[in-house]
């Protein structure tokens, strides 16, 4: 097991792009900490978000909840495009992704630079 | 066969989740899964275990006993609570995945990962109490695997016959093959004579009657079981919605080895008497919804007699005489009759929106509340109340707004879903009989003057909704003493008898003609009444009429 820990960063591409770093493992008790910090990002102005799922052990249900109410926010604000993206998320959560049909709403990437420039 | 058994107990708590998965993937690798595998049987059991935590015990404590069997080919993981009886598998909620990302309800998206995430699932109530959830999986997946351990595994993850006693599923599977259908083909059809039972082992399969698909069958489910064990035509029709492949075991043989294994009737009573209780709760189901919609639709008709004039306003030296009957609870014909600028002109509308039930309701109250709010704008308008009221001493220029303004909003904000109305709007100056008139695509309706038909007022211009721009023209004529406007709409003459004969036109002029105009509404819905007896109403019925004393 893992706890889990995000740290945020700052990236620009032709917006400004705030990038969630989570590592450790999502599931049905830890996923409130990354709801509030998604919360307390969005309510601080940011309208696209990058999540790093590179370091990311285990996602359970509750983290595609995450998902969910993180890309709802943003698309409040902005119904041009997804306002959340993932960066290299594992093969299982790729393909629950899938299987779950987000993958049409919230698009994937494999390098950073690709993400960032993709909002 | 050599099992290996572990357990873990833990207390409910979200907290203890990460180390129910460090158990579970340790038990994984012995039973030496995959890390695909290993991954999949570890979110099945969080997301139960998850579940058990915030809906089983919800507030109280209590333990999850979560335990460990694997033999050379699979892991089997039971989990077991104290909770309040509650079978996961059952909850009505599931999560749609077709709907839009931001529209979802969540809710039923972990039971969805445990089903999809094992090969088998069973939930059992154990008689001291709690709840008890089986989760399977396999070591291997069937690619590769040879047919006869395809078959047996599909017999053993069959709800219906993973029960049965392990020889006689040996036994089964002997007996058994595997078939593939490409996607579209007919498996069976409903009145086809019934050989076979069915597991479906790979792709999914449509139940249908016709067009309506009742139920998808997904892997694992079977199918065609009645015919096991009696000699009747199919009842429903099975197509391949993707490609597919199945077992199939012949009737004979079910027949002959369940002879073999008299113990087996118990097992397969269990079975039948299961899929008899999910039918009687899906029934019980569906009439609970349908009451609750006639519930809905009770408001709805209720919310929609609201929007029928009644009673109708009193004009002095005129007697107004109107009915309004639907053919369903709701109904898209309507009339209305409302005064404008105090009693100084009339405005008299029957309409029929194209369609019945629901969505012509829908669209009566938008038709309805337009005209007659382009009608009296002058009268809810905050601006200058004397530019407003330059539009009344041109009625036929009012009308034309009333009616061009509908029109264009509905053909302009509405025209994808093509609903129209043909609508008779008429302003009628009281004081002096003056009625012009919009006929937009409806019934003509009647003048009538000392038992002849005076004339009928056509069309003036195109239906309403449909063309955006369309211009009307006005229509004027007077109404004399003793003269009656009788509009209404074609429910009336379309009414049919049990013979299905109409009313006619011709028998509603000959009443026009030879009745008086007291109470001429009811005289002629008497008559319709009459025809119909008690064969069923199909269309909604209109009737209004105005008579100058």
């Amino acid at each position: 097991m893992s706890d889990l820990v995000i740290s945020v960063s700052q990236s620009d591409g032709k917006v400004p792009v705030t990038v969630m770093h989570v590592s450790g493992d999502i599931d049905a008790n830890s996923h409130q900490e990354l709801d509030a910090k998604a919360a307390e990002i969005i309510a601080g102005g940011a309208k696209h978000i990058l999540l790093d799922l590179a370091q990311n052990t285990y996602m359970s249900s509750a983290g595609f909840r995450s998902m969910h109410k993180i890309y709802t926010a943003l698309q409040a604000d902005d119904s041009s495009g997804s306002g959340l993206r993932l960066l290299k998320p594992s093969a299982e959560v790729k393909r629950l992704m899938e299987a779950m049909g987000f993958d049409e709403y919230i698009p994937t990437h494999d390098d950073i630079n690709e993400a960032v420039n993709a909002f | 066969m050599e099992k290996s058994n572990s357990s873990l107990t833990v207390k409910s708590d979200s907290k203890n989740l990460a180390s129910i998965r460090n158990f579970i993937r340790e038990a994984a690798e012995s039973a030496g899964l995959d890390n695909d595998g290993a991954l999949e049987i570890c979110l099945a059991v969080d997301e139960a275990c998850a579940n058990i935590i915030n809906h089983g015990y919800k507030n109280d404590s209590g333990d999850i006993v979560v335990s460990a069997v694997h033999d050379e080919s699979k892991l089997t993981i039971s989990l077991s609570d104290n909770a309040h009886p509650y079978n996961p598998l059952e909850q009505a909620v599931s999560a749609d995945l077709d709907a839009p990302l931001n529209k979802r309800i969540l809710g039923g998206m972990g039971v969805l990962l445990v089903k999809q995430s094992t090969d088998m699932v069973k939930y059992q109530s154990p008689a001291g109490g709690g709840n008890t959830l089986i989760m399977t999986k396999y070591c291997h997946n069937d690619e590769g695997a040879s047919d006869i351990s395809i078959i047996k595994r599909a017999f053993e993850c069959s709800e219906f016959f993973s029960n049965m006693p392990t020889e006689m599923i040996n036994s089964l599977c002997a007996a058994s093959s595997i078939e593939h259908f490409e996607k579209g083909s007919a498996i069976f059809k409903k009145g086809d004579p019934g050989d076979s039972t069915y597991i479906v082992t790979d792709g999914e399969a449509s139940v249908h009657e016709g067009d309506l698909i009742v139920a998808t069958l997904v892997k694992y489910d079977t199918f065609g079981e009645l015919a096991a064990f009696e000699d009747k035509p199919r009842t429903a029709s099975i197509t391949a919605k993707t490609d597919l492949s199945v077992v199939r075991l012949g009737r004979k043989d079910i027949i002959e080895i369940m002879s073999q294994f008299p113990d087996s009737g118990i097992e397969v009573a269990r079975s039948l008497c299961k899929r008899l209780r999910d039918r009687t709760k899906e029934v019980i189901d569906g009439s609970l919804n349908s009451a609750r919609m006639e519930q809905e639709l009770e408001i709805g008709r209720k919310i929609q007699i609201g929007f029928i004039t009644d009673p109708l306003p009193e004009v002095p030296g005129w007697e107004l005489g109107a009915y309004f009957e639907a053919a369903k609870e709701v109904a898209g014909d309507f009339y209305d009759v409302f005064n404008i600028d105090g009693h100084s002109r009339v405005g008299l509308i029957v309409a029929d929106v194209c369609d019945k039930g629901v969505g012509a309701a829908l669209f009566m109250t938008l038709f309805r509340s337009l005209l007659r709010s382009t009608a009296k704008m002058h009268e809810y308008s905050v601006a200058d109340s004397t530019v407003n009221k330059q539009i009344l001493e041109r009625p036929d220029e009012l009308l034309k707004r009333c009616v061009q303004f509908t029109n264009n909003y509905i053909s302009s904000t509405h025209g994808h879903t093509s609903m129209f109305a043909t609508i008779f709007f008429g302003l009628l100056e009281p004081e002096t009989g003056h009625l012009c008139y919009i006929n937009a695509g409806h019934e003509a309706p009647f003048i009538i003057s000392q038992g002849k038909i005076k004339t009928r007022l056509e069309n003036t211009g195109p239906v309403v909704g449909l063309f955006e721009g369309a211009k009307y023209r006005v229509g004027e004529v007077s109404l004399e003493k003793n003269e009656t406007l009788f509009a209404y709409t074609d429910g009336v003459t379309d009414a049919v008898n049990a013979k299905n004969e109409l009313f006619t036109e011709e028998r509603l002029v000959s009443l026009l003609i030879k009745e008086s105009a007291d109470d001429l509404t009811k005289k002629i819905i008497d008559e319709i009444k009459d025809h119909m007896g008690d064969a069923p109403q199909f269309d909604d019925i209109t009737i209004l009429s105005v008579s100058r004393k």
